[in-house]
């Protein structure tokens, strides 16, 4: 049975409790403000009514079964959905205070302030190097040096600099799983994102690499906003702060991750969890 | 550990968001200024006819008397093309698609396209200038021929039955198109030693004057047999092409289904995939036919241009598209003759481009009954 | 799918295999056919010199032998050569009447500018006016050959005067005609040509046909002289060799029946590339904005299939198209405009080269636009998502990775148009081509690239010679020659075009796996 929540009520949640709980959440430390976003895809609902805020430098996890519309909410914090012309939605979301979707917001500038990892490593046919120079070259004016410089402080910012620094110019094709995701990471690090959005960053790597993109995870926390979406809640509760639980396209419950894991409010959190975890 | 870069001091290139749009609105009307430009074929043609049609410079009588040689000549020769064609390529693709084994099969698909890559120019020559004067030294032989093929090879198929099993494996009814080839040649050859013979015997030494005498028929060097030959060499690959893709990608598991009921082989050919693929093999003799009507060269060297209007395969024709070829080059913009041989580019135009959507749209639909079907279209 | 079908046979299996048998036979032979007498033409043909029995000799090399007509036995074709003496070059004779034949070694032939081939006996080689008789044959033939190359060095020379000398300074004169210095350079070199000139001439050959007619021939007209019979394997593989070369460097002579197809090879490679130049950025663009820029749709549906549709449309209908919207159209007014003191003669307002390539190039703009839309799509939208996702606009994902991941594609389809427009006749026959152009459309005047002049076409030169040529039979070997070129250049651009698709699909295919 499942009790509406408005938004109201899912912020208060977040007021530094009496008994002074670990985390603490002000308000005006969220990153992504999301009111009231609802999407379809050709007619078909796939979010529905969502509200939720994001805090800044924490990592948050999206968590739900397969169709819930997590993946779908992601991709609407960098607007990807513009790329498909049969979805329509509604609501709104603020970056650091300002509405993503308004006119004269140039979606661009979004992109490289949300970056983004997806499920499968996608590499550019480039070598290491240029892989990792792509969102620098289109900033441009960058000398030589500069570029790389920052191309070795982004590697090494995604831990993988050790490995490759010998072969720059070998294809970014030519490195396993793991090696390619955390060079996208590298070159997502590169342009200075404020937020970064994880896809299911591991769900196609073997266990090893999965967990090194795990601590990845938890370092880069100190720098940027990441959000995280997972099928694997083990994950989740391993290396995310707080954590929302999407069912059918809609949020039902958000929660610190510790809280949600050990005391879920609802019975359908407590099913969804307990059934994965059993 | 160098410190995080500070991008913000980087220069930022206003200007990259106006190039986008610029590029996207440059993009768009190059785009549409290229597809407009290749359509406006169809434009142009009737800018030039229409008006001729409506202020009376053109009569319809006249409109008749000329073209309708030409029509006739261009249908027939698309006719005795498809006669020759069809039957070769349905046959090559049935094979190709059923019988042949993978690696032969990835092999003759690019041999065959090499056939369709022949230019109509080097085929005219052949068919017009070489085989055309042969075939009528050896009109007797010809024909037996084409008679004694099918037959040869049914004869080598009632032979390999007989052979012991391990030829049989080596020989295998999936190689048979290869090992076919030197068969098919002694059969020419026995066919041409024995022709004069046969001549002699049932024409009285002269099979073009037994025509004239007793059919009344006339022998033209270079007739409708020829051209048809000759036009449906270059027009073989695209049926095939597409035949046999229509042919493989019919579900596996049609077929499956009809041998799990105890059907023979052809008989699953003949009941099951060919109706389920007939819908693709139906657009691939329509692509053909329109290649056949629009093809020049060869019509214009191997059939020697006679606007003639008979049935006889033994007679030449003019068609349309080598009496444009021809004539074209002399006409006076404006004159009569010009927009008459506009006219029948026109008519051509719209052949082809109805047969060729007509294709399209049947082919689009079996793909996705096939989608439907889940097969491996 | 590999057999699906269990292994019974049936009687239309095996006919559908005759089918596949038939269809390999006709290309084979078509091939084989081309391939022999087209290079079997270079090859050094013997001479065989026949007695006939009314007494008659002659020299020639047998070329064919068809039955009689209304009798028994069979007659033989020989190539006599001698078109000065005999007034006709081919003897029909019924093998009946030879009554001997052999073949000596001293008989030659000699290639000549004028009047063809000669086919006899060599008596004298010297000056024209003091031919001594009493030379031995092998001294003869010695002078001859010396006396040959030193004329094709004199020839060579007078040739590299010409071209490197005279007419730069020509234009230098034309451009400034008060240079003295270079009037005089001018006609230094004028001299030079003269004195070459006249070291060319004088030097005559005293020549014999076997039946015993005389006659003198200047050595300059003379461009070859070979003794078949009396040439070794090597010397024939040599010869052979030097025949292609010449075939492929060559202009046409004596109504094309001789000499080579270099003009038209020339006139072919200029029309394509300009004809690539054009379609390249067009079909590229056009795939581009269907596939990236346009709405997704039915309309966009609707123009992809129009324009498959249109690459089925008959050649001959663009070359309608070309002559009456390129060259009658824009043709007459730019005629109109720019060049109306030239009227009533056109300039481009008839065919020419660039109308060709412009009429090519839409004919071959369907094929490009489909490979390259069939590239584009083959690039898996994660690869644009990642562009993206760092910030790029849609211009710099589609420069920076789409479309040099689409490169491929591209190259293929831009092969496959110029292996079509290679092949492609009878739209030329409308927009530009000509049976003999005077000169090729490049040259050393100004502007390099004459746009209006016509050229000589590979395809179109098969065509006219075979069907408008005087002696047919002669130049016959040279058409299968031409056709086996043709052949052979579309064949090869085809297997490229195959081997490209295949080797960057294995490549380029999905990433690979983690």
């Amino acid at each position: 049975m499942r009790r509406k929540r408005s938004p109201m009520t899912l912020l208060s949640r977040f007021q530094p409790s009496a008994s002074g709980s670990i985390i603490d959440f002000d308000p005006t430390a969220s990153c992504f403000e999301i009111e009231g976003v609802s999407l379809a895809y050709g007619g078909k609902p796939a979010l529905r009514d969502i509200s939720l805020r994001v805090p800044r430098h924490r990592v948050t996890a999206f968590i739900g079964p397969s169709g819930c519309g997590k993946s779908t909410l992601l991709r609407l914090l960098n607007r990807l959905h513009d790329l498909n012309e049969e979805v329509s939605h509604s609501g709104r979301i603020l970056l650091e205070g300002e509405d993503i979707h308004a006119p004269e917001v140039a979606v661009d500038e979004l992109r490289r302030r949300v970056g983004m990892v997806f499920q499968v490593p996608n590499p550019f046919p480039m070598s290491i190097y240029e892989n990792v120079a792509f969102g620098l070259r289109l900033q441009g004016g960058l000398t030589r040096r500069r570029m790389d410089d920052i191309v070795e402080w982004a590697l090494q910012s995604a831990a993988l600099w050790d490995e490759v620094k010998d072969r720059l110019r070998a294809s970014a094709w030519s490195l396993s799983g793991g090696q390619q995701q955390r060079l996208v990471i590298a070159r997502s690090l590169a342009v200075r994102p404020e937020v970064l959005l994880l896809d299911e960053p591991a769900s196609a790597l073997d266990p090893i690499s999965t967990l090194k993109i795990e601590e990845l995870i938890r370092s880069l926390k100190s720098q940027l906003t990441l959000i995280l979406v997972t099928h694997n809640m083990q994950q989740a509760a391993r290396v995310s702060d707080y954590t929302a639980f999407l069912q059918d396209g809609q949020l039902v419950e958000y929660a610190p991750t510790d809280t949600l894991f050990t005391n879920p409010s609802l019975r359908s959190t407590e099913n969804y969890i307990t059934g994965r975890m059993a | 550990m160098i410190e995080p870069p500070n991008l913000a001091s980087a220069p930022r290139l206003p200007w990259r968001r106006r190039l986008d749009r610029l590029a996207t609105g440059l993009i768009a009307a190059g785009g549409i200024g290229v597809i407009v430009a290749v359509m406006a074929i169809g434009a142009f043609l009737v800018v030039e006819v229409l008006p001729a049609l409506f202020d009376g410079r053109l009569e319809m009588e006249r409109v008749r008397l000329a073209l309708t040689p030409m029509a006739w000549g261009t249908l027939k020769a698309a006719l005795w093309a498809m006669l020759f064609a069809v039957p070769l390529a349905l046959g090559a693709a049935i094979h190709s698609a059923l019988f042949m084994t993978r690696r032969l099969r990835s092999r003759m698909k690019p041999t065959l396209e090499m056939m369709e890559a022949m230019p109509g120019v080097v085929v005219g020559f052949v068919a017009g200038l070489v085989m055309a004067p042969w075939v009528e030294r050896h009109l007797v032989g010809v024909l037996t021929l084409m008679l004694l093929l099918p037959l040869g090879v049914l004869l080598a198929a009632g032979l390999w039955r007989r052979l012991p099993s391990g030829w049989r494996r080596r020989l295998s009814l999936a190689r048979a198109g290869l090992w076919l080839v030197p068969w098919l040649l002694l059969l020419a050859l026995a066919t041409f030693s024995l022709a004069p013979w046969l001549e002699v015997l049932l024409f009285g030494g002269d099979l073009r004057v037994w025509l004239d005498r007793e059919l009344g028929l006339d022998y033209a060097t270079r007739n409708a047999m020829i051209v048809g030959v000759a036009m449906g060499f270059a027009v073989m690959p695209s049926i095939y092409a597409l035949a046999e893709d229509a042919l493989s990608g019919v579900p596996g598991r049609l077929g499956e289904g009809a041998h799990a009921l105890g059907a023979t082989r052809w008989q699953t050919l003949w009941r099951v995939v060919l109706p389920a693929a007939s819908p693709g093999i139906f657009a691939a003799v329509m692509i053909g036919t329109g290649r056949a009507v629009g093809e020049t060269m060869i019509v214009l060297m191997a059939s020697g241009n006679a606007a003639l209007m008979s049935l006889s395969p033994f007679e030449g024709m003019r068609s349309m598209a080598a009496g444009i070829a021809v004539e074209l080059p002399e006409a006076v913009p404006g004159s009569e003759a010009y927009v008459l041989l506009m006219l029948a580019a026109l008519l051509l135009f719209i052949f082809t481009f109805l047969v060729n959507t007509l294709a399209e749209v049947v082919r689009s639909r079996l793909r996705r009954r096939y989608r439907w079907l889940g097969g491996a279209a | 799918m590999s057999r699906r079908l269990p292994r019974t046979e049936g009687p239309w299996a095996w006919l559908a295999a005759g089918s596949v048998a038939l269809s390999l036979l006709l290309l084979g032979g078509l091939l084989l056919l081309l391939a022999v007498r087209g290079l079997g033409h270079f090859w050094p043909a013997s001479v065989t010199l026949v007695e006939l029995e009314d007494g008659r000799l002659l020299a020639g090399q047998a070329v064919r032998e068809l039955p009689l007509e209304r009798q028994a036995g069979r007659e033989r074709l020989y190539f006599t050569g001698n078109r000065d003496l005999d007034g006709h070059v081919w003897h029909w004779l019924p093998v009946a009447t030879i009554v001997a034949s052999e073949r000596p070694a001293e008989l030659v032939v000699l290639e000549r500018r004028r009047h063809g081939a000669f086919i006899g006996r060599l008596v004298a080689v010297g000056e024209a006016d003091s031919l001594a008789s009493a030379q031995s044959r092998e001294a003869a033939w010695a002078r001859l050959e010396a006396q040959l190359a030193e004329l094709q060095e004199l020839r060579d020379e007078r040739e590299r005067l010409r071209r490197d000398v005279l007419r730069p300074l020509i234009r230098r004169l034309d451009a400034r005609p008060d240079d003295t210095a270079a009037r005089q350079a001018l006609a230094e070199a004028n001299a030079r040509v003269r004195e070459l000139q006249q070291a060319m001439g004088g030097q005559a050959a005293l020549l014999e046909s076997v039946d015993g007619r005389r006659l003198v021939q200047p050595l300059d007209e003379v461009l070859r002289a070979w003794q078949p019979n009396a040439m070794s394997l090597g010397e024939k593989v040599g010869a052979w060799s030097q025949g292609v070369w010449r075939f492929l460097s060559e202009g046409p002579r004596d109504g094309n029946t001789a000499g080579g197809v270099w003009p038209a090879i020339f006139g072919t490679v200029m029309m394509v590339l300009l004809m690539s130049l054009l379609v390249t950025p067009f079909g590229v663009l056009a795939a581009v904005y269907l596939n990236e820029v346009a709405h997704q749709g039915r309309l966009t549906n609707l123009v992809r299939i129009a324009v498959r549709n249109l690459a089925g449309v008959p050649s001959i209908v663009y070359g309608v198209f070309g002559l009456g919207v390129f060259v009658y159209g824009i043709g007459g007014t730019l005629d109109d405009w720019f060049f109306s003191d030239a009227l009533p003669s056109p300039t481009f307002g008839t065919g020419g080269l660039l109308w060709a390539s412009l009429t090519l190039a839409l004919l071959t703009l369907p094929v490009v636009i489909v490979a390259t839309e069939e590239g584009l799509a083959r690039i898996p939208v994660q690869q644009r998502e990642g562009a993206l996702a760092l910030g790029a606009t849609r211009l710099e994902t589609l420069t920076r990775v789409v479309l040099p991941m689409a490169v491929p594609a591209m190259l293929t389809g831009v092969i496959l148009a110029v292996a079509r427009a290679a092949g492609e006749v009878a739209p030329l026959m409308l927009v530009g081509v000509a049976k003999l152009a005077p000169q090729i459309p490049v040259d050393g005047e100004f502007p390099f690239l004459h746009l209006d002049r016509k050229f000589m076409h590979l395809g179109y030169h098969i065509f006219d010679t075979a069907f408008h040529g005087n002696d047919v039979q002669a130049a016959l070997p040279l058409v299968y020659a031409t056709a086996l070129l043709l052949v052979l250049v579309i064949l090869v651009l085809n297997l490229t075009a195959i081997f490209l698709r295949h080797y960057f699909r294995s490549r380029h295919g999905v990433q690979p796996r983690p």
